[in-house]
């Protein structure tokens, strides 16, 4: 074929080609190659600015960011997505989004978090009226962004940012119809009220000191994610197929939620829940298929303070469906029978359940854990895998030694069913 | 039965007996696919819907061993596209892990495809794309070759695909000064 190669390309396939490349890098090595290349490069639908882009300039980095982007932003005439995460000056955002609004569909940005001074130049995000999705890391956010209604955005992502309650609040009411919310690593106290009526999933990280509670009303909502709340609100779980509530520092002492009657997989993870909390969350979810419980204490304040008694038969009546189950250490623990089992009705079955993750932690109460183990057995008749896992026990005496023998023999009278991690 | 067999809607979801068309390619060799592979290139499905394919469409700018590979993608294509529709769980949404398991495999697949070819093989199938109107063809294609320039300069890039500098000295000059921050000179 020799020279002729890309030369015998039809109108429009070079074109087609270099929409696929976006690497800012690549892009100007692309428009060096010939004219007929370099006059594609306005018609670019993406650019992305990776981190180290203009490591190679040193100390003049900065400026060559912004004169770079300029200039490759201001000639790309169709512009849809453009990502920075290099260093830039916020403010020549304005200018940069203002030329770009009419076709800009995806935004992200990298936020330098020694502008946060400066922050005030993300006001000008409210410029690309036709934004789909906008992703943020890094900033600052004291106060609600003057956003004007953001009525196309349907993602929206801020990670590791700092973030007053009312600047979180101000921003997400500027999107109405967001369908994706996640705020990730975001230190934040206060009150957190949101309302989206579009809303199919939702991830919230909130980290730091200090309470929070979240206020959330969200009718189509599919899949919930919440981390750092001691107050829980939810309005509106009629489609909730996901929910995980954790709390990995301090205590959660509150929720509040209507059925969950699509409910399919609940986590509930922390470090100490309230029983009201739990019980409370617990029975809204009777229909899920797949539970993971790993809280470590309970109690209504500050001291730490182990479950009340859960009654195994009681449990499993009100979540018949469950398929998994994954309890760990101190809740598994509360499971016992309160004698309900020595007057059962012979038709009590847990009628779904089929795989059974348990963590064991001390030796304590050994009996009524192993008769735990084998009701577990007993009464599930579609079991096809039981995990025992035990970490390291806390009091190392022979007490330890037993219990770890009796597993063991309910592990062999069980074999291909139960196995010891 | 045979009355069914004779209308046009119940033939075409047929999976034995399915309808066939005959493609000829440059250098006169005779190929066959099912209609419903055809169908994903809009000229071919234009071509069929005018009538008069009885003895064959001729595509004097598609050699054999390039028109070889643009049945295997449309065949393949096509074959994954009736399993999704007549697949009953599809409906119920439950199985959105399978069609994005599905979905992926058939990415794996289309990158085997143009990872196996020569340049000379991969630039006559984006052509044959392009002149056919096989969008998803043209996509996969042009993104290996988008992928084969990531991370050159402008010459390295010149050399592989043998492309022709036209800039002027000045030209060049101002290219180098506007993106000076690229290159490492």
């Amino acid at each position: 074929m020799g020279r002729d190669g890309m030369d015998a390309f039809p109108e429009g396939v070079v074109q087609h080609i270099l929409s696929q490349v976006s690497n800012a890098r690549d892009v100007a090595a692309c428009a060096g190659v010939s004219r007929c290349w370099r006059d594609c490069v306005p018609f670019l639908p993406s650019l992305y600015f990776p981190r180290g882009a203009f490591d190679a300039a040193g100390g003049g980095a900065g400026a060559a960011a912004d004169d770079a982007i300029g200039r490759m932003v201001g000639a790309a005439a169709r512009l849809e997505e453009l990502v920075v995460y290099c260093p830039f000056s916020t403010a020549l955002l304005p200018k940069w989004l203002a030329a770009r609004s009419p076709t800009l569909r995806v935004l992200e940005l990298r936020v330098d978090s020694a502008d946060a001074d400066k922050w005030d130049h993300l006001d000008c995000i409210g410029l690309a009226a036709g934004l789909e999705e906008l992703r943020l890391w890094g900033l600052t956010m004291t106060r609600a962004p003057a956003w004007r209604r953001m009525e196309r955005l349907r993602v929206l992502e801020i990670v590791g940012a700092v973030l007053q309650d009312t600047a979180v609040n101000g921003a997400v009411a500027a999107c109405p119809n967001l369908t994706d919310l996640a705020l990730l690593g975001c230190e934040c106290s206060g009150e957190a009220v949101i309302s989206l009526a579009l809303l199919d999933r939702c991830r919230l990280d909130f980290v730091g000191s200090g309470n929070r509670s979240l206020r959330l009303a969200a009718p189509r909502v599919e899949s919930l994610e919440v981390q750092g709340f001691s107050w829980i609100s939810l309005r509106g779980g009629d489609r909730l197929k996901q929910l995980t509530i954790s709390k990995n520092t301090g205590s959660l002492y509150h929720v509040e939620m209507g059925k969950l009657p699509e409910l399919e997989q609940l986590s509930l993870r922390g470090v100490q829940w309230s029983w009201g909390a739990i019980r409370s969350v617990l029975q809204c979810s009777s229909e899920v298929k797949h539970l993971v419980m790993k809280v470590e204490f309970c109690g209504d304040f500050d001291t730490l303070q182990p479950f009340p008694e859960v009654d195994l038969v009681e449990f499993f009546n009100s979540h018949p469906k469950l398929r998994k189950f994954e309890i760990h250490g101190a809740m598994f623990a509360a499971l016992c029978q309160k004698n309900s089992l020595k007057n059962l009705d012979s038709r009590f079955v847990m009628p779904c359940l089929e795989e059974v993750l348990v963590t064991v932690r001390s030796p304590l109460n050994a009996e009524q854990k192993l008769n735990t183990l084998e009701s577990l057995v007993r009464y599930s008749v579609m079991l096809r895998r039981m995990v025992i896992r035990i970490s390291q026990m806390k009091n190392c005496h022979e007490a330890s030694d037993d219990f770890f023998e009796d597993i063991c023999k309910f592990m062999y009278m069980n074999s291909g069913r139960v196995c010891i991690e | 039965m045979a009355a069914e067999k004779g209308e046009k809607g119940a033939a075409a979801k047929e999976v034995a007996g399915e309808r066939m068309v005959t493609l000829e390619s440059s250098d006169g060799e005779e190929f066959h696919m099912s209609e419903a592979a055809a169908q994903l290139s809009t000229l071919l499905r234009h071509v069929i819907e005018g009538g008069g394919i009885d003895n064959g469409i001729p595509l004097p700018k598609v050699a054999a061993r390039t028109l070889e590979k643009v049945i295997m993608y449309c065949e393949k294509h096509a074959k994954a596209a009736a399993k999704s529709d007549s697949d009953p769980s599809a409906a119920a949404g439950s199985s959105s892990d399978n069609t994005a398991a599905a979905s992926e495999d058939l990415e794996k697949w289309d990158r085997k495809l143009v990872n196996g070819l020569s340049q000379d093989a991969l630039f006559d199938l984006i052509v044959a794309a392009d002149y056919l109107v096989i969008d998803g063809l043209l996509d996969a294609t042009c993104r290996k070759v988008a992928d084969m320039m990531k991370g050159k300069t402008p010459d390295e890039i010149r050399k592989i695909f043998n492309i022709l500098n036209d800039f002027t000295k000045e030209e060049e000059e101002e290219m180098r000064r506007e993106y000076a921050w690229a290159f490492d000179d």
